[in-house]
């Protein structure tokens, strides 16, 4: 399967690369890891005439702790995502995303930035960050803007990038002491295609009463979804049984019947992935969160 | 366009068309054609190769994107004659039958010992998830690779 002609540039410096994409709008794509890319142009789904492969600019592949945020370049693999102890360490659902992405293989090959860009509501790291309150950096040739993860999805497979637009780095605030976040996908066979995926992120007050209680949902609808539980900020956890909030999270779910099973089978899945994961962000939150 | 690339330790200079799948160049313009094209859809490992020691599957890339970079392919594993542990693993523990996988998973799990060179099942079978086998179901395959992690006299390292 051969995609039609294309021209290809691999600019080592991002104002070459705005330049390029500016020059080239209407019929450029850009590229990091090429996995989503190429597939979709082996169908002929997209014939774009020219690629700009971003993966060689260095600043967008890397990982820092920048005391008021984790920032995370674009073109990093989510393979080193996975593995980041930083990660591990104080964003846990993240690292458990990236590790839920594909196979060993194509997560040496799959970026963050193709990730979040994509738009489709069954991928991993969007409800994480979601959950997360993550930031998007967005570069064009006029300057940077900000927008959250939140305002991103717009619908399936659509974005709020704008023509010229390049994700430069995602920024994940920094979790407090007390905080703790999981991510649980469920799929019917290892590498199938996913049922539902719910990420969990909390934060708790000195005294342990909730602070903030966030969720993400994967396979849940047409976009990523965000599901915010602002009613239980100040309960104590052992007032509010997990099984009520996990109910509630369902609510905001739209799952729609597919191969992967009928629409009221993912509202069950996605009830029990929540208190799964709810369950174990507590117990992160508890036992010390941020060290 | 121009590339320039290191192939199982040889430079190699092309002039290929930018949509030339990496597979492709490698198998038809540099006949290396020990790597496998099974699914073409980046399911199935079997053109598993090795792009600067890290494991990924050259059907989904570009060969331009292959560019000043060091490739390594089944065939530059073995030291002339002399097999690599993980090629002697798998012959005398039986780990394959059609042999279709066996390049793609004999890439994979050398750059699974790369990194961890005493993997548990439980990690050789994660490790090998992206790598797809219709014939063995995968026991034997298992046990090659854990005879090629304890067994480091069998051949080069
Ligand atoms: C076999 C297979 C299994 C998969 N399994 C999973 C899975 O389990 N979980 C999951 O989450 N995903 C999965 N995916 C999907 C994969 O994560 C997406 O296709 C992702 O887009 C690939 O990332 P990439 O870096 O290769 O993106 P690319 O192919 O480089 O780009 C994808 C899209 O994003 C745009 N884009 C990329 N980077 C940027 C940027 N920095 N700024 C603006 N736009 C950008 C591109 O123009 C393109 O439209 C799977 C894909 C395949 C083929
Ligand atoms: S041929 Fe590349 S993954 Fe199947
Ligand atoms: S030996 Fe036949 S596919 Fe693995």
């Amino acid at each position: 399967m051969y995609p039609p002609s294309f021209d290809y540039a691999a600019p080592d410096d991002l104002d070459e690369a705005l330049k390029l994409l500016e020059l080239h709008n209407e019929d450029a794509k850009i590229m990091t890891g090429g996995v989503g890319l190429i597939n979709a142009m082996k169908h002929h789904v997209i014939k774009p005439g020219f690629l700009i492969d971003i993966s060689r600019i260095r600043e967008l592949g890397l990982i820092g702790d920048h005391g008021g945020y984790l920032s995370i370049g674009a073109a990093v693999k989510v393979a080193e995502l996975q593995r980041s102890d930083l990660v591990k360490r104080n964003y846990t659902a993240l690292s458990e995303a990236a590790g839920a992405i594909a196979d060993p293989l194509l997560r040496n090959m799959i970026s963050v930035g193709g990730n979040v860009c994509t738009g489709n509501p069954d991928d991993d790291l969007p409800p994480v960050f979601l959950s997360m309150d993550a930031q998007y950096i967005l570069a064009g040739r006029n300057g940077r803007r900000v927008i959250d993860a939140d305002g991103f999805y717009l619908g399936h497979m659509s974005t709020a990038i704008r023509p010229g637009e390049i994700l430069v780095e995602v920024r994940v605030p920094r979790q407090t002491e007390r905080s703790g976040s999981a991510y649980i996908k469920r799929e019917l066979r290892q590498n199938d295609h996913l049922v539902a995926g719910v990420a969990a992120s909390i934060s708790l007050e000195e005294d342990g009463r909730y602070k903030r209680l966030a969720f993400g949902l994967s396979g849940s609808g047409n976009t990523s979804i965000h599901a915010r539980l602002p009613k239980f900020t100040g309960s104590r956890p052992v007032d509010v049984p997990v099984g009520d909030i996990a109910k509630m999270v369902v609510e905001e779910a739209s799952p729609l019947s597919d191969r992967q099973g009928s629409a009221s089978y993912k509202r069950k899945v996605i009830l029990v992935l929540a208190r799964e994961a709810l369950t174990l962000a507590l117990q992160r939150a508890e036992q010390g969160g941020q060290k | 366009m121009k590339i320039s690339v290191n192939f199982n330790g040889r430079n190699v200079d092309a002039d290929v068309e930018p949509r030339k799948l990496l597979v492709d160049f490698i198998r038809d313009d540099l006949h290396l054609t020990g790597t496998h094209v099974g699914c073409d859809t980046s399911s199935c490992g079997a053109c598993t190769i090795l792009l600067d020691g890290v494991a990924v599957k050259s059907c989904t890339m570009f060969a331009v994107q292959a560019n000043n970079r060091n490739i390594t392919t089944i065939e530059g594993l073995s030291k002339g004659d002399e097999l690599h542990r993980l090629q002697s693993a798998f012959i005398e523990e039986g780990g394959l039958q059609c042999g279709y996988c066996t390049p793609g998973m004999i890439m994979t799990s050398a750059w699974l010992l790369s990194n961890n060179a005493a993997p548990t099942e439980k990690e050789i079978r994660n490790g090998i998830s992206g790598n797809l086998c219709r014939c063995t179901g995968y026991d034997s395959i298992i046990r090659s690779i854990q005879k090629a992690s304890s067994d480091r006299r069998g051949g080069r390292k």
